[in-house]
């Protein structure tokens, strides 16, 4: 008997890879959703993985076999090609892994559009999550050696092609949410975000299926994404409602999501005047955000810069960094609120003059050297932006503050006025 | 007209070793035979004799008059043309006609022929087949796709080299479709269309047993192919009337044939052996050089067979017509004069080789029509398909001869061009626009009436277009066939030897082959006799001609290099002085040129155009001129699919002003100024007074230059700086995007520049005119520490957060002190940055605010170093107050100066229409400066 490498003889391989193709078609026959979904798994089944690609170093010829099921040609070349992918995958080799992996999910589509009903959407959640996973390893794999990346972008499109199968009526249409979660994924990673406005109409607009009907974890992902998007944009009220919505409908247990989902939510929350307990930012370490938090109670301009500029790269990887930027006229409000309570408590009468020289002085004590033509304007924005009500006198270089509510809260408002 | 198709035919040949299969040139033609064509009569004039004319339209491939020994072989191919033109004429056995020849050329023994038919038939068929294999074998070795029209030719010719019962099973699965496509096609395209015909016989016989086929085989599938053609003849009426004379190629062709002729058989092993294990084995090394020669001569075998039978036909013209269903309907022909008695055949031989040459021999295409003449433009061995449709669909639009003749003048110029640049292959000919056409050239048709009249002149004119050819393109012919058998047997290194060895010892070979066991021993023998007689009949006709043409020859050679140079000069703006690259180039021309006089023994050298120079310079002037444009800057085409690479020039221009003028096609090395010339171009501009549109030109036309010269260094940086600032003063933002962007590039592949400067230049530009957050979060990203070190990034950084904070005296602060040109970036932000500033301000300020504060806050006032210049001030604050009240504010007088009511203003405040705006949008585009340029 001829033994192979690893032991393993060429009998038992034999062996071994017809049993996994006659377990998938076994599960395809029996419409078996989650048996398929369990064989095909690359990335997160190891054992089947392990097995497939043991056993195909020793067999060199693995369509021969196949060959054999001749009544399942497109399973078939399915399964020659996923193996070959679980083969490449064992031995990372991932580029290849992926070229397999993208012919077997493109034969697996083909099937599955075939199919009537839904049974096998958990197999195609797998085969699109192995997909993209593995497209970002080979295009890890390719820039390591030089060459330029484009797996991930061809995983993009590919999924594209799955969305448009599900998109339509019927049953399939409850998977149309995973495929644009995990395409938003692709476009993030790639920096094409501006290809997600195509899938969100298509999703937000098509009313054939409520949006509650998808799978909650899909509701939660998707809002995050989309709440994203909303920073990016500057549209505070749009971002956090969305990202609520993905907090409160997020697992508790995942709290590597809610860190994620909090990490952008904190600073909408922050530029709608709503400050978090530092308590929940040590519980999902976003410490980054704590001088910021310190700063905006205590109107301490200097913390916030210092915060700002210990954290910038991270700020600016994750986008939130122009937001935080913004939350400085906040501070100064702050400020001027500080100011005004402590003149008020020596002298209720003058407490709504503020003298620019007080400002100043104030500044100064901070570490912020402005003169007073810089502070003067930045008393005008604030009134500007209705952070201060009252006005400003450049005669006298005084602010006069309102008699009712000098400084309005925000209170869920975003500051442009 | 019928010309050109024969030196398609020929030249079709030419692809697997200049030879032409005659049979299946001859099978084409035969539909073309029962309608008499004026273009084949010419041919046949020029051959020799009166009594052609009756056969000449019959026969248009024939018009070689080929050794008669071959005359067999002619027969037999005749045979299906006979059938074709008259279905009911089953006779293939040309006995009489044999006779006829041989009385005619007397050195043919009568009883030779008979015999032979057959085997010439099967020769001509594996000619076609190992023609096209070894053509195939070009086009892999280059790499090329095959193209699709030749789809079925291709494969079975490489099958053929490869396997010979592969081929059969080819022509078998290709007979219906070839035979079929082909015989709609016949119509329009003559020449290639044999070669489809010979295809088809081949499928109607068995396969041949053994991988070689036998004579005996293909036997039997004579009468088959003949039916096979049949069906074409009435559609084919008409078509050779466009397709211009290049009948004289004819004599080229053969003359080149001549000394082979005696290998036919070998011929045949050689293209057997095209494989080179096969070549080892079988033959020795002169042997392969002999197979070269002997393919050629093959070709010919066919066309001297016709001719032959031409004479015959003429000697016994009942009999002639007794086979033909058609007599000749073409009053040309009819009334066409008796042939020149000066011209003997063998002179027109001669005089027509180069043009055979440089046609490509292709299989059968979709466009047959064009294809004939196509080749006729297109060398055999090396050219993509995507050329080859391009040369077609060029002449394709030619109404008459002269225009296709003149299409073809264009053509050849621009490949050899084109390979020349090495631009050949690289260039897309399928976007490749096509040249403009030349009106129809009255001269032209003149000559041909007067051929038709005028015997004399006829001949001259017959020869004048071949002649022309070979002036200009028998060197390169001569290349080209050198490089095709360099492919051909690379190993060997025969060429060489094969030269040397081609004239004097092919019988020697011919032994040698017979040696081997080759069962067609005797009759090549004969062949080879009947040759030499023939050949040196052959010669001496040529000596006698060659006396009066020789002079003309150079005075036309020279003519027509400096035509090829002036059309290059003139076609640029610039007239360029002659710069050494050129003279190197001619020089190495003029090295081809000697170099093919020594392989040819110059006589070829010698037959030139009388004709052409006188009547058609002019036309070949502008012809010249429209090569050199769509040569010279014809890569047209989609920009993605030209390969920079090949299309790199080197400028040899020295002018060092250029009007910039967009390039729609490769460029011209005579306009493009190199690198030195451009750093005097950069410093001219950057201390010229002009204004910008004239800046902005000279800039693009650096630019263009580096462009195409794939200049990409420091100056290269100099230029895109130079005119991203002038951009940036003149307030140009498209243009200052495009420079950015290149720098970007350029810097990022590690050339030197002010690389910070446009780092903030482009912080800024994304600030204040982009507007994205993801963009400037990006660019932000990529900022090292020490960038942020740098004074100017640390400004547009400062200024992004005053503008991200609505800050607007940190604003005008640092608007004010900008590094650089960031002043002027900024410039375009502060009127957006005026007007929030004052909505702000009519908010928070009461009751009033001072003008002079506004002024001051604002950027009016306060630029000058001499702060305290008050008229400076006084006139800024005039400004202020003005801008002040174009955009609402309200303004009182208190006692001691000018204020804004606050208050009051708030309501009125409003964005006024630029005062400057223009219809196009651009302001900076001022009307009459852009005349002015006009």
């Amino acid at each position: 008997m001829a033994v192979g490498f690893g032991g393993l003889s060429i009998v038992e391989a034999n062996r071994r890879l017809m049993e996994y193709a006659n377990k998938v078609v076994e599960a395809i026959s029996g419409q078996n959703g989650p048996a398929l979904r369990d064989l095909l798994a690359v990335t997160s089944s190891s054992l089947v993985c392990y097995t497939i690609a043991t056993a195909m170093d020793v067999v060199k010829d693995a369509t021969r076999i196949m060959k054999q099921m001749d009544k399942h040609g497109q399973i078939a070349d399915m399964l020659a090609q996923h193996m070959r992918c679980m083969q490449s995958f064992y031995h990372k080799h991932y580029v290849d892994a992926y070229g397999a992996l993208d012919k077997s999910a493109n034969a697996f589509l083909q099937e599955f559009r075939n199919w009537e009903t839904a049974w096998a959407m958990d197999a195609l959640y797998t085969v699109v999550y192995e997909l993209r996973t593995i497209a970002e390893m080979a295009d890890k794999e390719m820039s390591m050696s030089g060459r330029v990346p484009d797996r991930l972008k061809g995983a993009g499109s590919f999924l594209m092609k799955v969305f448009g199968t599900l998109a339509g009526k019927g049953s399939k249409r409850v998977g149309a949410l995973y495929v644009t979660c995990q395409l938003f994924k692709v476009y993030f990673k790639l920096g094409t975000v501006h290809l997600c406005r195509s899938v969100i109409r298509s999703i937000e607009t098509a009313r054939v299926f409520d949006f509650e009907e998808f799978p909650t974890r899909d509701k939660v992902t998707y809002n995050y994404y989309t709440g994203r998007l909303e920073v990016f944009n500057d549209n505070f009220l749009a971002a956090d409602q969305k990202l609520m919505y993905a907090l409160v409908h997020c697992a508790t247990s995942k709290v590597n999501n809610v860190r994620m989902i909090l990490k952008y939510l904190v600073p909408v929350k922050l530029s709608l005047g709503i400050l978090p307990k530092e308590a929940l930012l040590e519980k999902y370490n976003l410490r980054e955000y704590l001088d910021v938090v310190r700063a905006l109670r205590r109107g301490d301009v200097r913390l916030l810069r210092h915060a700002l500029e210990a954290y910038e790269d991270e700020f600016l990887r994750s986008g939130v960094y122009l937001v935080l930027e913004k939350l400085e006229l906040q501070v100064y409000q702050r400020l001027m609120k500080k100011i005004y309570i402590i003149q008020k408590q020596r002298d209720p009468s003058k407490a709504h003059q503020v003298k620019m020289d007080v400002v100043v002085k104030a500044l100064k004590w901070l570490e912020i050297d402005m003169d007073i033509d810089e502070v003067e304007c930045i008393m005008a924005i604030l009134i500007h932006k209705n952070l201060m009500k009252g006005y400003f006198s450049h005669k006298s270089k005084v602010v006069v503050l309102s008699k009712q509510e000098p400084f309005p809260r925000l209170g869920g408002r975003p500051v442009n006025s | 007209m019928y010309a050109a198709q024969e030196t398609q035919a020929h030249t079709q040949a030419g692809v697997s070793g200049s030879s032409s299969t005659p049979p299946v040139t001859n099978p084409a033609s035969v539909p073309d035979y029962s309608h008499a064509y004026p273009g084949y009569n010419a041919d046949a004039y020029s051959y020799d004799n009166n009594t052609f004319q009756n056969y000449s339209y019959n026969f248009p491939q024939q018009g070689n008059p080929a050794a008669p020994q071959h005359m067999g072989g002619y027969d037999a191919s005749a045979a299906p043309y006979h059938s074709a033109n008259a279905y009911q004429n089953p006779s293939y056995a040309n006995t009489t006609h044999y006779q006829t020849s041989t009385a005619y050329y007397s050195s043919v023994p009568p009883g030779y022929q008979n015999p032979v038919p057959y085997q010439h038939g099967n020769y001509s068929n594996q000619w076609a087949a190992n023609g096209y294999g070894g053509y195939a074998a070009y086009s892999a070795y280059q790499g090329y796709p095959q193209h699709e029209a030749n789809g079925p030719n291709h494969a079975v010719n490489n099958q053929y080299t490869q396997d010979y019962q592969q081929q059969w099973a080819n022509y078998y699965a290709s007979l219906q479709n070839g035979c079929k496509v082909e015989d709609s096609d016949d119509c329009t395209a003559p020449g290639t269309e044999p070669v489809v015909k010979e295809k088809a016989l081949p499928i109607s016989q068995p396969p041949p047993p053994g991988t070689q086929p036998t004579w005996d085989l293909n036997e039997p599938s004579y009468p088959d192919v003949s039916q096979a053609n049949n069906p074409i003849p009435p559609e084919n009426s008409g078509v050779f009337v466009p397709n211009p004379p290049t009948g004289p190629y004819h004599g080229d062709q053969y003359s080149h044939i001549q000394p082979s002729h005696f290998q036919q058989p070998s011929f045949y092993q050689q293209s057997l052996q095209d494989q080179p294990l096969q070549f080892k084995s079988s033959q020795d090394q002169p042997s392969i050089v002999q197979g070269q020669q002997v393919q050629t001569t093959q070709l010919h075998i066919p066309g001297a067979n016709f001719q032959q039978k031409l004479y015959s036909s003429v000697a016994e013209p009942v009999q002639r017509r007794a086979n033909k269903l058609q007599i000749p309907t073409n009053p040309r022909i009819v009334s066409t004069p008796v042939m020149n008695p000066k011209v003997i055949p063998a002179d027109t031989i001669q005089g027509r080789k180069p043009a055979y040459l440089s046609v490509e021999a292709k299989p059968s295409s979709v466009k047959v029509s064009s294809d004939a003449s196509a080749e006729s433009v297109l060398k055999p061995d090396m050219f993509p398909p995507s050329l080859r449709a391009y040369v077609e669909r060029a002449l394709a639009r030619c109404k008459d001869e002269g225009q296709k003749r003149a299409c073809q003048e264009i053509m050849k110029e621009m490949i050899t061009k084109a390979s020349k640049d090495g631009t050949l292959f690289t260039k897309n000919w399928d976007t490749e626009p096509l040249f403009p056409l030349l009106p129809v050239a009255p001269a032209s048709t003149n000559e041909t009436v007067q051929g038709l009249d005028l015997p004399c002149s006829f001949s001259k004119q017959e020869r004048s277009p071949t002649r022309r050819a070979k002036s200009r393109w028998e060197p390169v012919t001569d290349v080209k066939s050198e490089e095709k058998l360099e492919v051909k047997a690379p190993k060997d290194g025969l060429w060489n030897h094969f030269r040397a060895a081609t004239t004097s010892s092919f019988s020697l070979k011919w032994e040698k082959q017979d040696n081997s066991g080759n069962k067609t021993k005797p009759l090549l023998h004969q062949q080879l006799e009947d040759a030499e007689g023939l050949k040196r009949a052959v010669k001496k006709a040529r000596k006698s001609i060659m006396g009066d043409t020789q002079e003309e020859n150079n005075s036309s050679e020279e003519s027509e290099n400096e035509i090829m140079v002036s059309g290059g000069v003139c076609l640029g703006t610039i007239t360029t002085v002659e710069t050494p690259e050129e003279k190197m180039r001619r020089q190495s021309r003029t090295k081809r040129f000697d170099k093919s006089k020594e392989v040819k023994t110059g006589n070829k050298e010698l037959l030139k155009p009388r004709m052409s120079i006188g009547a058609s310079a002019s036309a070949r002037r502008a012809t010249a001129l429209l090569l050199a444009r769509s040569a010279g800057d014809g890569s047209g085409g989609a920009v993605e699919d030209i390969n920079w690479d090949a299309l790199t020039v080197k400028g040899t221009c020295q002018e060092v002003e250029k009007r910039y003028l967009r390039l729609t096609s490769a460029p011209d090395p005579n306009t493009v100024r190199p690198e030195e010339v451009l750093r005097k171009a950069l410093v001219m501009v950057q201390s010229t007074q002009k204004n910008y549109l004239y800046k902005c030109e000279q800039l693009k036309s650096i630019r263009q230059d580096l462009t195409v010269q794939r200049i990409r260094n420091e100056l290269t940086v100099q230029v895109y700086e130079t005119h991203a600032r002038m951009a940036l003063e003149a307030g140009d933002l498209p243009e200052y995007n495009q420079c950015q962007s290149q720098l970007k590039g350029l810097y990022a592949e590690g050339i030197r520049g002010c690389n910070r400067e446009f780092v903030a230049y482009g912080l800024l530009y994304i600030i204040l005119h982009h507007g994205n957050n993801r963009d400037l979060l990006f660019s932000m990203a990529r900022l090292s520490a020490d960038d942020k070190k740098d004074v100017a990034i640390r400004h547009a950084l400062a200024v992004r957060s005053a503008v991200a904070a609505g800050d607007y005296t940190r604003f005008f602060r640092l608007y004010k002190r900008a590094p650089n040109l960031g002043t002027c970036l900024m410039d375009l932000y502060v009127e957006k940055m005026r007007f929030e500033a004052l909505r702000c301000m009519t908010r928070a300020y009461r009751p009033i605010l001072q003008v002079s504060y506004i002024g001051r806050i604002l950027g009016f006032t306060g630029f000058g170093a001499l702060e305290g210049s008050y008229e400076k001030d006084q006139e800024d604050l005039d400004e202020c107050e003005e801008w002040l009240r174009a955009h609402g504010a309200i303004l009182v007088s208190t006692e001691s100066e000018l204020c804004v009511d606050c208050k009051a203003s708030m309501a009125t405040l409003l964005m006024p229409e630029p005062e400057d705006a223009v219809a196009h949008g651009d302001a900076n585009l001022a009307v009459n400066d852009f005349l002015a340029q006009v």
